[in-house]
């Protein structure tokens, strides 16, 4: 069963989970969970928040399943109802984007991986705010141009070209020589 | 940097890496990105940003959102469970469906016919009443116009200019004899000795008994409207109300128009002597209080006479007390109020008579006079000589002059009336005895009573939710069914709204 859960697409299980299928949207919340809470814990302050907008993200989509036609991909049309989450949020915070604090007393996280974390989000937070967020559906997301287009409803030719600028600003804010820290030999592999 | 003049975008060698290119183009990339050092640099550079970017990992996400998203796949689909259901016991089963549409229909049609039947039968049966009041009203036109009453219904169908055969009063289906599932019987009475109709009778019965109408009407020239529900009624049949004096003052009409002999006939019977009206009034003390209610009852009986008016007001530990205005036939009131006395001890008594015998006399004349005036009028009419003015003129007096008649002849009924019934005044007042034994009822009947109290409640209640239902029932469902739907899409709309 589960090899060929694996199988299935994501459009498949939506389709399952609207003909009663209960399993199928476990599946599907199985596939995006870490992807969900990820999106929110890079783009807000506390956990806390980011694990609710993941749960209100996975219940909006619960509530919207049923009239979920198959013109888009799964994914596309969970990361828009994240999307509208977290501006939402945002609009009812009234703070301007943030990126998130990282969790350094996390165990997990070995002295090298926090610093050199620290280091990345340094230089994200350095980056305009558009160029940014390309980026990091780029990158963590890892949506495709024309996805991410969709997304911020920009033409796919702006997404490319901030995605460039993003880039070759990182490139100069992250060159092995500059940090102090002495860890970029992991960043350099 | 020499992008300008460098055969490769820049931008492209980031897209070629991103895996956005076409085929053709990735190919042509990677052959020249051997070639180029310059390129080769700056696409080591973006997997090492990369590669730096993936440093920043996220911990993984808490099991708590697994407990709580499932909690909500859980509600969600046992939310939807019912409806399913629903929805599937309506599409398995069409002869399910089928009997319970029917059974609703059933239900409906065997509350409503019924009603409807009534109802048609009610509505039937006020026609024939309404129509059997316009017949005689017209009748009374027709007898003050030709003189005498029609011989048959057909005599007061349409007809243009109306004639004594066609005198265009009721139209041409009731001139025909039936409507509105009634037939009307019309039959004039024996002619009178100068040849003329002077009394007449007409019928009204269901067509079909039971179905169109319930009870059959009769009526004649007096204007009373007797129904029975037995097959025919007739002159002995029970009035259906207080028309009779409405009428009369018809017939005083027709009376004026034939002449004033036929009226002195049918009017005032002249009273020999003085014309006195009686009163008396009686306060009695007894012990028996009930016996001397039933007693009063049987002398104001025996002597031809009715209640006026009668009250009886009382407290539980008090004596009664019964008020009442009783009608004696004048000549009899002494040996009345005689036996009334013998029913207790006498507190007070009165008598007394006022004459108006001038009074009747002074009424007798007025209303000769208003007659005689009307008479002289309708012969003026009647001649139909001079201007259309003048003709509506005189249709205005004779009105005021029928109208004045009217309430003279009301008065003098009335006067008359107390002359031949004298009133009297009888106020009973009970001895009272306190009874020393007042047993309160026991407890086991206290507790009987509120049980068979609390049954009656019980019962009454049962009966009026059914009643309810059952009257107001398929108008809600019917409701229901027409706002569901809406309701239901303006409910998802507005949580839809909410959430998002």
């Amino acid at each position: 069963m589960p090899a060929l859960r694996d199988m299935t697409t994501d459009e498949q299980l939506v389709e399952d989970f609207q003909r009663g299928s209960r399993d199928a949207f476990a599946e599907l919340f199985r596939r995006y969970r870490e992807k969900m809470y990820g999106f929110f814990r890079r783009r807000t302050e506390n956990p806390a928040r980011a694990e609710e907008l993941a749960q209100e993200t996975f219940l909006a989509a619960l509530k919207a399943a049923p009239r979920f036609e198959p013109r888009a991909l799964v994914r596309t049309w969970l990361f828009g109802i994240a999307m509208n989450l977290l501006r939402a949020d945002r609009r009812k915070v009234g703070q301007a984007f943030q990126l998130a604090s990282l969790p350094l007393d996390k165990a997990s996280a070995t002295d090298c991986d926090a610093a050199s974390a620290l280091w990345v989000r340094e230089a994200l937070a350095q980056l305009d705010e558009d160029h940014r967020e390309v980026l990091l559906l780029r990158e963590y997301e890892q949506l495709s141009y024309a996805e991410i287009a969709a997304l911020l409803a920009l033409p796919v030719n702006t997404v490319r070209s901030r995605l460039f600028r993003a880039r070759m600003a990182l490139r100069e804010l992250l060159a092995p020589r500059s940090p102090s820290l002495g860890t970029h030999d992991r960043a350099v592999m | 940097m020499n992008h300008t003049t460098h055969p490769i975008e820049h931008e492209d060698l980031m897209a070629w890496l991103d895996g956005e290119l076409s085929a053709e183009r990735a190919e042509e990339i990677a052959a020249h990105v051997k070639t180029c050092d310059d390129c080769r640099g700056l696409v080591e550079d973006f997997r090492r940003v990369s590669n730096q970017l993936a440093a920043w990992q996220v911990e993984p996400a808490p099991t708590s959102l697994d407990a709580r998203v499932s909690a909500a796949l859980q509600a969600t689909t046992h939310k939807k469970a019912p409806f399913a259901q629903a929805k599937k016991f309506f599409a398995l089963r069409p002869a399910w469906r089928l009997s319970a549409v029917a059974a609703l229909l059933l239900i409906v049609a065997a509350i409503s016919i019924p009603n409807l039947l009534r109802s048609r039968i009610a509505s039937n049966e006020a026609s024939a009443v309404s129509s059997l009041r316009s017949l005689n009203t017209v009748c009374q036109s027709y007898a003050s116009t030709y003189g005498e009453f029609p011989e048959s219904l057909a005599q007061l169908g349409p007809g243009n200019p109306p004639s004594k055969n066609s005198a265009d009063l009721v139209d041409g289906v009731l001139a025909r004899g039936a409507k509105n599932g009634y037939l009307f019987t019309y039959s004039p009475g024996p002619p009178s000795a100068s040849g003329r109709v002077l009394s007449y009778t007409i019928t009204a019965h269901p067509l079909n008994a039971g179905k169109s109408g319930q009870r059959s009407f009769f009526t004649d020239q007096s204007g009373v409207i007797r129904a029975s529900t037995e097959l025919l009624a007739d002159a002995e049949s029970t009035p259906i109300g207080e028309w009779r004096t409405e009428q009369l003052s018809d017939k005083a009409q027709l009376a004026a128009s034939r002449g004033a002999n036929a009226a002195g006939e049918k009017q005032a019977p002249a009273q020999p002597g003085p014309m006195i009206v009686r009163t008396g009034s009686l306060a009695l003390v007894t012990k028996e209080f009930d016996s001397t209610r039933a007693a009063i009852q049987r002398i104001v009986e025996n002597y031809g006479g009715f209640f006026g008016q009668l009250n009886v007001s009382g407290e539980e530990n008090n004596g009664r007390t019964l008020t009442a205005t009783l009608r004696i036939p004048a000549e009899r009131l002494e040996k009345a109020m005689a036996e009334l006395r013998a029913l207790g001890r006498v507190k007070d008594e009165t008598q007394s008579g006022e004459e108006v015998t001038q009074q009747h006399v002074d009424l007798t004349a007025r209303l000769a006079n208003a007659r005689a005036t009307e008479k002289r009028l309708v012969e003026v009419l009647q001649q139909r000589t001079g201007k259309v003015g003048d003709v509506l003129e005189v249709e205005r007096e004779i009105a005021r002059v029928r109208g004045e008649s009217e309430k003279l002849d009301a008065e003098q009924r009335g006067l008359e009336k107390q002359v031949r019934f004298a009133t009297v005044h009888i106020r009973v007042t009970e001895d009272f005895r306190a009874q020393l034994e007042v047993a309160p009822p026991s407890t086991a009947s206290r507790l009987r009573n509120a049980a068979v109290e609390g049954y009656k409640s019980a019962v009454e209640n049962a009966i009026g939710v059914t009643e309810f239902l059952l009257g107001a029932g398929p108008s809600l469902l019917l409701w229901g069914l027409i706002f569901f739907w809406p309701a239901r899409l303006l409910w998802r709309h507005l949580r839809r709204a909410t959430a998002a």
